[in-house]
């Protein structure tokens, strides 16, 4: 049985090229939007979230973090930033809050699958 | 971490409007993955690059096991792989010389060793599995073949001990047969004992017929050491007494059947001459080429000497050491011939002692014999070194002489023969006086030798009946017969 990964971006063409990307080895769950995203968490338990930041709806990315990295029914699992927001306080925001890795878009898939692959290990 | 993974935006562009926003990071991101592509593409070729090269080297690998494969199948020596217990698992072509290389298969290679060589085997498996670099050397095993009936095989065993991941994984043997070179070891060891113990001597030469050997024998029986001798040509042995076409005959007879024997005098280093039997042969390669000649030779002398004194005691009267009546008669046709042939007179006497009986019988046999041998000498010292003496048995003699002419040199011998017989004879410190009568007979024209001996009987007993002292001729007392 593969493992889960679950892929939050509110942009339906870049969550289908991650799916592309991982689809092969993974099982791939989808969510637009933060509240989505929690519940899909809580529910299927993904070894990793590949997360989106600005997103639609009451929860943006760092919420979401902070929701998974504070709970420690969930905090073991890898959560990868994957936004458009380069500034270096956007970075150390994430990193702060717990995140396992962050990817600035437009992303290298290549760079992103190693991490995932190193997660996975 | 990923913060400077910033790529320029398609065609430069650079615009947010709302909406247009959302194609333009899909744009970005697509373009984002048509890099990587470029970089999985460029990684493809490398990896096939080197996938090509490690294909290469894995079929010259595999190209240069199956020479060494090859190599060991077709090797001489025995090649067995066994499992670290002795188990054979693996045997190459040559196993043959121990059986079947299948059915040896699964069988145990420490069975093949036979029992009294088994502590030499498990000291080489003990010293091979040293955990020490150094080789375990060769041990020397006798094993028997799979077939019992079969003779058992000679080998010189090496042991490679074959480790995988530190852990003994196999056992590999290398198994030489020296079954031949022992064998010939052994056959030339005999031939060397041979060589120094034969009591025949025993000469090597080369193809220019110098002396590459000599043995023991050869020195006593020539007197010359071998350092004096080897390099020579053995002609400074010889004697001198066969001629060049004697020589010319060996050398014919030799080199045409590759074998001589014969008698041949040699001379000593001591000057003597003396006779050996010799064999010659040649000795060749097994392609039939000649490498040297082997001579065998046995002093023949006293062989000679014995067959010399075994003929004279058959051919000579042992008391007075005269020809016998054997020897006589074997010298008389002879004496008859040369006569012949020399146009001489030949004349036969008929001697026997007087009143010998009565001193044999009143003086006893001691004297008779002193009487005979005293005769015997004063018979040969009144003939001529040419003439024959012999003793035909009991008191009768017989003179063969040649040249005698009829009348004055018969009579003359006659006379002196009477004249000696007659002197008494000295046995101890008595003087004893025997007689003698003669009878002579000349040789005739085809006649047989005997008559010509009987001739002389006859007229020797007439002279005896005239009362003995004296000689007749065959003639007067039978004239009638001429």
């Amino acid at each position: 049985m593969s493992e889960k990964i679950l892929i939050v971006d509110d942009h339906s063409d870049i969550r289908h090229l991650i799916r592309i990307t991982l689809g092969k080895s993974f099982e791939i769950l989808e969510a637009e939007e933060g509240a989505t995203a929690l519940s899909i968490v809580r529910r299927a338990h993904p070894k990793v979230v590949v997360l989106d930041v600005m997103m639609p709806g009451e929860l943006d990315g760092f919420q979401v973090l902070e929701a998974i990295k504070g709970d420690p029914a969930l905090k073991d699992i890898r959560v990868i930033m994957v936004t458009a927001r380069g500034q270096v306080r956007d970075y150390e925001m994430g990193m702060s809050r717990g995140a396992d890795g962050y990817f600035i878009k437009p992303f290298s898939p290549l760079q992103l699958t190693n991490q995932i692959m190193e997660f996975m290990k | 971490m990923n913060a400077d993974n910033r790529t320029p935006i398609a065609g430069g562009q650079t615009l947010r409007v709302p909406g247009i926003a959302r194609d333009v990071a899909l744009h970005e991101q697509l373009y984002r993955y048509a890099q990587d592509m470029q970089v999985l593409l460029e990684d493809k070729n490398n990896l096939e690059e080197r996938y090509g090269a490690l294909q290469e080297s894995y079929r010259q690998l595999r190209e240069s096991r199956a020479i060494l494969e090859n190599l060991v199948q077709s090797s001489h020596d025995i090649h067995l792989t066994t499992n670290p217990q002795g188990t054979i698992l693996q045997c190459n072509a040559a196993t043959r010389l121990l059986g079947l290389p299948t059915a040896l298969v699964g069988h145990s290679l420490r069975e093949l060793v036979l029992p009294s060589h088994r502590t030499d085997f498990d000291s080489l498996l003990a010293e091979a599995l040293q955990p020490n670099d150094t080789i375990a050397g060769e041990r020397e095993l006798h094993l028997r073949r799979e077939n019992p009936e079969s003779s058992s095989l000679i080998v010189a065993v090496r042991l490679v001990p074959i480790f995988k991941d530190g852990n003994l994984e196999a056992l590999h043997w290398i198994v030489r047969d020296l079954t031949r070179t022992r064998e010939a070891e052994f056959d030339s060891q005999i031939s060397l004992m041979v060589f120094h113990s034969a009591t025949e001597g025993i000469m090597i030469t080369d193809l220019e017929g110098d002396l590459l050997a000599v043995n023991p024998a050869f020195s006593r029986i020539t007197g010359y050491d071998a350092q004096e001798v080897i390099g020579r040509n053995p002609r400074f042995l010889k004697s001198g007494v066969q001629d060049a076409k004697f020589y010319e005959g060996f050398w014919t007879e030799l080199t045409r059947h590759g074998q001589w024997q014969g008698e041949i005098f040699n001379r000593k280093k001591s000057g003597e001459i003396y006779p050996e039997w010799l064999s010659v042969t040649a000795a060749r390669d097994s392609d039939g080429r000649i490498l040297s000649y082997i001579s065998v030779f046995s002093d023949m002398s006293r062989l000679q000497e014995a067959e010399k004194r075994l003929s004279y005691i058959a051919y000579h009267d042992t008391l007075t050491g005269l020809p016998n009546r054997l020897l006589l008669l074997d010298r008389l046709p002879q004496a008859i011939a040369q006569a012949r042939r020399g146009s001489y007179p030949l004349s036969v006497f008929f001697i026997d002692l007087d009143l010998f009986k009565q001193i044999n019988d009143e003086l006893g046999h001691e004297v008779g014999d002193k009487v005979l041998q005293e005769t015997s000498r004063r018979l040969q010292e009144v003939v001529r070194g040419s003439d024959t003496v012999a003793r035909l048995g009991g008191d009768e003699f017989v003179i063969i002489a040649n040249g005698l002419a009829r009348g004055p040199d018969t009579d003359g011998l006659g006379n002196k023969l009477v004249a000696s017989l007659t002197q008494p004879i000295n046995v101890g410190d008595q003087n004893v006086s025997v007689g003698c009568s003669i009878g002579i007979a000349q040789y005739e024209e085809e006649m047989p030798a005997e008559t010509l001996l009987r001739n002389a009987d006859v007229a020797m007993y007439r002279a005896k009946q005239t009362g003995g002292s004296c000689y007749r001729l065959h003639e007067e007392v039978c004239p009638e017969e001429r």
